[in-house]
């Protein structure tokens, strides 16, 4: 796992927000507020998951937690640094050496190969090409997807697709992984393959939160939420 | 870098379409510009070659300032200076021919050199002849006139019926495509100049002789206006670079605005091209590592474009005359010209095209990525 920050203590939490307020078309005729003051710490090697309806605001939860969406108010805080201060740079390198996200629609390069999509990520690290090739492939043999490894992403399934997203998001051994939906659309067998990846990931002391309507998804958290009307409520505890 | 160069070649390869507008949209123009510039470059090249190849000084009436018609009798009285080598009168007169077509007349006695080199056909008349003249290559052609056949010059003086005798190589001067080229006396009758000349022209024993000579000139006679071998340079030379000025800032204008719009409507406007950087910043890439490999995409675009607008604009005016474009250099021209174009294509162009190119790539392609890089990513990828 990626080492965390000098000053950080390893039992503070990785993420913490606090009052949480998220509000679509704000002042305007359609506002629309989806996250009305959600409070939410993720400790590390922890696992959360957090379930709710259709629109309940779990994807907007998830880009909030995850830096790709700023929430109109509350305080959002990376490894006890408040997210206000953090810079575009700093950001890019919490995304690249910290978080990892598994978008529910996959947002794949469809034009490049799949070992491409697994490390293009990585580009910008001093690795060199072979190098990041490699672990591309290694990365996909962990999904059953090396054979697939030069195809372009466009020509995969829709579970092919699944489980190519699911190795980039792996592929950099992040310390936190943010799953939106990472089973939906899978067939039994593809599900339970990613689902066991899951489960080897927190094993090797990843920490997890995943929105997902999956019970086995949902089974390996040890913390669940519910997000209704958009306020987070503690579920249940595995 | 080199792995930020495969990804933005990839990128180009994987997107043909986006590549090849951005290619053409580029290279249009740029081709444009390079065949400009060349013909630019070549028109002032055989100017600095006629004007070496000229009289050191050029002598003519004062008035006001400006040129003046000069009295024969100076010729006898210019050569009796110890600096002179050789003094010519000359008419130098514009004529129209045809509905809309104008000649240059030049009235000047031909030297032997002259008589032995540069016809196409036919020969070069005598001094002396009445009523023979040589013509332009392309004067000849737009008018159908061959050697032996006859033509009519009409002046407010005179009506008369002249032979051609010669036409002038296609290979001289740029000067010469649409000129008569008459002997001195016939063409003071036909302008009304008895015993006037346009200028006379004074070739010197070499340069000091020249300057001496300008300068005693100058004091002794103030009715006389004297210009130098230098400074008739100096006017050429500043009149191309004020021509080719206009033609670059026309062309970056144009330039500008294409390349502006092609990005807007193919480019970095896509929505698919802004989801693709708005990925790349949420798997960790800054924004000036997107920039990076933006500007990378652009300079591989250039590159090729400039690559291949210089070969066409190399094709364009060497193998067919640069049609449509050489008029807007030369006005006399046609749009199909008939005759080789001067032009000068070196490195220097092709550099200055690819900066130009570069500078407006860039600046249409990096700010659009950077305002697409600060919007909040979910914002995009939705």
């Amino acid at each position: 796992m990626c080492p965390t920050s000098r000053n950080f203590a390893v039992r503070d939490p990785i993420i913490e927000a606090s009052n949480l307020v998220k509000t679509f078309n704000s002042g305007g005729p359609f506002e629309l507020r989806v996250l009305c003051g959600v409070d939410l710490k993720v400790f590390p090697n922890s696992a959360i998951g957090i379930t709710g309806s259709s629109g309940a605001g779990k994807t907007t939860l998830l880009s909030c937690l995850s830096l790709l969406d700023a929430p109109t108010s509350g305080s959002l805080s990376f490894f006890g640094q408040p997210a206000q201060f953090l810079t575009e740079g700093a950001q890019s390198v919490l995304r690249r050496e910290k978080l990892a996200f598994i978008f529910q629609d996959f947002q794949l390069f469809e034009d490049l190969p799949a070992w491409l999509n697994v490390c293009v990520g990585r580009f910008v690290e001093k690795a060199s090409l072979r190098q990041l090739h490699w672990q591309a492939i290694e990365t996909l043999e962990q999904v059953e997807l090396q054979a697939r490894a030069d195809h372009l992403a466009r020509l995969l399934s829709g579970g092919e697709k699944q489980r190519l997203a699911f190795a980039r998001a792996i592929a950099r051994a992040p310390e936190i992984l943010l799953a939106d939906e990472p089973t939906s659309n899978l067939d039994p067998d593809t599900a339970k393959l990613l689902t066991s990846r899951l489960q080897r990931y927190l094993e090797q002391g990843g920490t997890l939160v995943a929105a997902s309507h999956d019970p086995a998804v949902i089974s390996l958290c040890r913390e669940v939420y519910e997000l209704s009307e958009g306020r987070l409520r503690k579920a249940t505890q595995a | 870098m080199p792995k930020l160069l495969f990804l933005a070649a990839l990128n180009l390869v994987k997107n043909p379409g986006r590549a090849l507008a951005l290619v053409l949209g580029i290279g249009g123009p740029l081709f444009l510009f390079i065949a400009g510039a060349a013909i630019s470059a070549g028109l002032s090249r055989d100017a600095t070659v006629s004007i070496e190849s000229g009289a050191d000084i050029y002598v003519t009436f004062d008035r006001g300032g400006l040129d003046a018609n000069i009295p024969v009798s100076y010729v006898e009285e210019l050569s009796k200076s110890q600096f002179v080598v050789e003094v010519r009168p000359r008419i130098v007169a514009r004529l129209a021919v045809a509905p809309e077509t104008w000649a240059l007349v030049l009235g000047i006695d031909p030297i032997a050199a002259e008589e032995a080199t540069g016809l196409q056909s036919g020969r070069l008349f005598e001094s002396n002849s009445k009523n023979e003249v040589a013509l332009g290559p392309v004067l000849a052609q737009r008018l159908g006139l061959t050697p032996g056949k006859q033509l009519l010059l009409a002046t407010a003086f005179t009506h008369k019926v002249v032979t051609v005798v010669g036409i002038l190589s296609r290979k001289g001067t740029l000067w010469d495509s649409a000129v008569i080229w008459a002997p001195f006396a016939q063409a003071q009758e036909l302008f009304g100049m008895r015993d006037l000349a346009t200028d006379i022209l004074i070739r010197t024993r070499d340069e000091i002789s020249a300057t001496r000579l300008a300068d005693r000139l100058a004091r002794s006679e103030p009715r006389l206006r004297i210009q130098t071998r230098g400074l008739v340079r100096r006017y050429v030379l500043q009149g191309y670079g004020v021509t080719s000025g206009v033609f670059s800032a026309i062309y970056a204008v144009t330039f500008a605005s294409g390349v502006l719009a092609l990005l807007v409507i193919s480019g970095l406007g896509s929505k698919e091209r802004r989801r693709e950087v708005a990925l790349l910043k949420a798997l960790g890439w800054s924004a000036r590592h997107i920039l990076v490999l933006v500007s990378l995409e652009a300079l591989l675009c250039c590159l090729l474009a400039s690559a291949l607008s210089f070969l066409f604009a190399f094709a364009w005016v060497r193998l067919f005359n640069a049609p449509l474009l050489a008029s807007l250099f030369i006005a006399e021209l046609d749009w199909f010209p008939g005759i080789e174009i001067p032009a000068q294509f070196d490195a220097g162009i092709l550099a200055l095209g690819l900066g130009v190119s570069l500078a407006i790539t860039w600046a249409g392609t990096l700010i659009p990525t950077w305002r697409t890089a600060c919007v909040p990513l979910r914002e995009t990828l939705r």
